[in-house]
């Protein structure tokens, strides 16, 4: 991105070849909305990448500051729909956290058939926004819990909780299905 | 708990929700959106080069002519110093002590220097020994004690101009003449310069005597000041200071200087020399910045799509208000980034804008 903001256009290119479908499944999966809006964001997204890179200093990771902007892009978008981030019910921060064996179905049960893919495309779009933000910055960006508290404002243990329900939600899902 | 630890025991946790997921993500970005977005980094990567490159190429010429500028100004302003010092008279103790005495000792020594010459022409005509530089002039008798030997030449002639019919009685009459006439020049220029060296005393003295009066007239901080004849070098310290700081020291106030006045501050503006509210003062400061760049808002705009020295006015939710700017990737309150007086910096709804 250094080398991007000094004028060296190959750069940017590589940039985003190694970020372009990670960010825009994010979008796509995160905006809950039609494919072409989510392609309108997709694309806004990187208009503003481009434009702030001016101001870009390596202060942290580049993916940090790029899911960073992300989220920004679409809490403005939930904002102009009149929707906002839902706080759920069991997302409190006082949450206990409970074992892994009581979450929900046993790991390494789960096979990869397509119904299974399928359907877990239709949990992750049921989860609720927060907790599909922090799965999905997890799985697409490759993020720590550190990384993800930091882009969306909330404490490292909340991250953990979050992605912790959003696992046992799919994987009960799913359970259930098959 | 550390956050690797912490990692490792979700990773483990999810590890078959986490390989599912890898298998169903077969979206990737659409070609079209990636040309678009391909295009514009490219153009704006141009544009950025080509910008650096202009204003690189903006900045050098005006540079240069204001390096040239100063050079040049500067040059004059010495030559001239150095001419007017060089055109002064000289001060009264120099001129008593030396500038006088060496004056007439040159234009003494120039008339002797001339006579001589003239005599050693003439006894070089008449064929006599060359005298050594004498420091006296010679006198008359050695002339014509020297003109007693037969001359040789016509050279006197040329010197004196005159022709000599007869050779020898002739010559030694006009040689005479020539010698008085020489003697006469000498004395009258002798007369001249004692003549002037009093003349020139009498004026230094006068002109001393001029300023000791002055000085005497004058109150105490005024006699500080060199006399007119001295040719010291003043420094125009006034001259060379910002006119900002010369207007300040002349009135009295400096920019954003705050009085209180009836119970209301006022804040000094220097630009137009008056005391202001501080909403007008605060109002002018962000004019002056082209703003306010987002109005009065109470929600900020987003940080990605905001750049430095954006301004805006924060009104809070009692209606009070707050100007803001975005200073090194922060909204910071306008007087705190302009360093103003701490009144001004909780005033209004600054005192309260970073409580909400």
């Amino acid at each position: 991105m250094s080398a991007y903001s000094q004028g060296d256009a190959a750069a940017f290119d590589a940039l985003y070849a190694r970020h372009k479908d990670s960010t825009f499944r994010f979008v796509l999966r995160q905006c809950h909305c039609e494919r072409a809006i989510a392609e309108e964001l997709f694309q806004d997204l990187w208009m503003r990448i481009i434009n702030a890179s001016r101001f870009y200093r390596v202060e942290a990771k580049f993916t940090t500051w790029l899911y960073r902007i992300a989220h920004n892009l679409l809490v403005d978008f939930y904002r102009r729909n009149g929707r906002v981030f839902n706080i759920s019910l069991d997302d409190s921060e006082n949450m206990v956290e409970e074992p892994v064996e009581k979450m929900g179905a046993e790991p390494h049960n789960i096979t990869a058939n397509q119904q299974s893919l399928e359907k877990l495309q239709t949990c992750i779009e049921e989860l609720p926004i927060e907790q599909r933000e922090a799965f999905l910055l997890q799985q697409e960006g490759g993020l720590s819990l550190q990384q993800i508290a930091d882009i969306t404002g909330c404490k490292q243990e909340t991250i953990k909780s979050r992605i912790r329900y959003a696992v046992k939600k799919i994987r009960q899902q799913l359970s259930d299905e098959s | 708990m550390s956050d690797n630890s912490q990692k490792q025991e979700l990773a483990d946790d999810m590890q078959d929700i986490a390989e599912l997921y890898a298998a169903s993500q077969t979206e990737q970005s659409p070609a079209d959106r990636d040309d678009a977005i391909l295009t514009a980094a490219h153009e704006s990567a141009k544009s950025r080069s080509k910008s650096a490159n202009q204003r690189r190429g903006v900045y050098h010429p005006p540079l240069a002519i204001a390096a040239t500028l100063v050079l040049t100004i500067g040059l004059v302003v010495l030559i001239k110093q150095d001419i007017e010092q060089s055109s002064l008279p000289p001060s009264i103790d120099e001129s008593l002590s030396e500038s006088f005495s060496p004056t007439i000792q040159s234009s003494q020594e120039e008339t002797t220097q001339a006579l001589l010459d003239q005599e050693t022409k003439l006894q070089t005509s008449d064929s006599a020994p060359i005298p050594a530089k004498a420091s006296t002039p010679p006198t008359i008798e050695k002339i014509q004690a020297a003109n007693s030997e037969p001359l040789a030449g016509v050279a006197s002639d040329k010197v004196l101009g005159e022709s000599m019919p007869q050779p020898q009685q002739a010559s030694s009459e006009a040689l005479k003449e020539a010698v008085q006439r020489v003697e006469t020049r000498r004395q009258d220029a002798l007369q001249r310069a004692r003549a002037t060296n009093t003349d020139m005393k009498r004026e230094a003295l006068a002109q001393k005597r001029l300023f000791a009066k002055k000085m005497r007239d004058k109150p105490l901080a005024q006699a500080a000041a060199p006399p007119t004849t001295t040719p010291q070098r003043v420094i125009p310290e006034v001259d060379t200071m910002p006119p900002a700081i010369r207007t300040a020291q002349r009135i009295g106030h400096q920019k954003g200087e705050v009085r209180v006045v009836t119970d209301q501050l006022e804040v000094w503006y220097d630009e137009n020399h008056r005391w202001i509210s501080p909403e007008q003062y605060f109002a002018l400061e962000l004019k002056r910045l082209d703003g306010p760049t987002y109005g009065t808002v109470v929600t900020y705009p987003a940080y990605e799509s905001v750049t430095e020295w954006e301004t805006l006015i924060d009104r809070l939710a009692d209606g009070r208000e707050c100007p803001m700017v975005f200073f090194h990737e922060r909204w910071r309150r306008l007087p705190d980034v302009l360093d103003l007086d701490e009144r001004l910096r909780n005033y209004g709804g600054c005192a309260d804008v970073f409580n909400e």
